[in-house]
């Protein structure tokens, strides 16, 4: 056990939270910040494309969709398409957040 | 997490183990870069991290559906099914399945396949360096020592993660799954050589 004064766990959630927050909206607003990509190039864009082809009947697999995985990943995404690209990208970032969270939650317990 | 009173002041003692995990993960760069492209990989973190500690159908399906949705992490299936032997080698196949969903696009996507891996692919990575043909078979050999000198451990499934990761990364966000052998060899490592915590 390593004891820590709870300011200091508030004071760096608050500082993540702040972080990643204005980031956010910079990138909603503004489209860049320290994200390198707008939202139509990145790779989310590419999957919601394949999603799009495959429920239209057609194939991903061609040079304007970008898209360079398995007919399961733009199938599971399928759902997502449904919603605002925005509204979209926001809960896939929640679900890797929330996955990556866990991983490292399962790493440090194992 | 519990607090108690020392000296006055209000504390709350966090286990090691958490406060590593923590700031390995915080700092972890290829994660953000991950979420700025909305890429797969924390999604892939969370399901390899989801095999840990289980038996070794569910370990294998775990990898095996891994392997159905980024096609690098197939690599893990051999090594996976010679530390934890037959059952993982069926939950392997049963999860790599999930690949065929769709079998017509499946074949699609084996031929796109064929035709990257004639194309220079990535900007960072040892792929990228010293190119498919020796990291490949480095990683092969690195695999089938660490899934055999420590079979049916934890160890030698993160030791497969870290050298499936390390050997195919061809993008700074590939590394994102490393975090998990990262967390948890950091952690090893504080336990032999800062024994606080043995005693809970």
């Amino acid at each position: 056990m390593i004891r820590v004064k709870p300011v200091y766990c508030i004071l760096i959630g608050v500082l993540l939270a702040g972080f990643f927050f204005s980031q956010t909206i910079n990138r909603m607003i503004y489209g860049n910040c320290m994200f390198r990509y707008v939202l139509p190039r990145c790779d989310y864009a590419s999957y919601v494309r394949a999603s799009n082809e495959i429920i239209q009947g057609e194939t991903p697999y061609y040079k304007d969709t970008c898209y360079i995985y398995s007919p399961l990943l733009a199938i599971i995404i399928i759902p997502l398409t449904r919603l605002s690209e925005i509204a979209g990208f926001w809960i896939w970032t929640v679900i890797s957040i929330a996955a990556f969270g866990y991983g490292a939650f399962r790493a440090g317990q194992s | 997490m519990d607090s108690n009173q020392h000296s006055g002041v209000r504390l709350w003692s966090v286990p090691r183990r958490t406060i590593i995990a923590i700031v390995l993960a915080v700092f972890w760069l290829p994660f953000y870069e991950a979420i700025v492209h909305g890429q797969i990989t924390p999604i892939i973190t969370g399901i390899l991290a989801l095999a840990i500690g289980r038996g070794p159908f569910i370990r294998g399906f775990l990898v095996g559906l891994t392997a159905a949705l980024k096609s690098p992490f197939a690599i893990m299936i051999p090594f996976v099914s010679i530390s934890f032997g037959w059952r993982a080698l069926l939950g392997c196949i049963v999860g790599a399945s999930f690949a065929l969903i769709h079998p017509s696009l499946f074949l699609e996507y084996l031929n796109l396949l064929a035709n990257l891996a004639e194309r220079p692919y990535g900007d960072i990575g040892l792929a990228r360096w010293l190119g498919l043909d020796v990291c490949l078979p480095l990683t092969v050999v690195i695999c089938l020592i660490v899934s055999i000198r420590w079979r049916g451990t934890e160890n030698s499934f993160m030791a497969i993660i870290a050298c499936v990761v390390i050997g195919t990364a061809l993008w700074f966000h590939s590394y994102t799954p490393l975090i998990l052998p990262v967390i948890y060899f950091a952690n090893k490592t504080a336990d032999r050589f800062w024994p606080v915590d043995s005693k809970r």
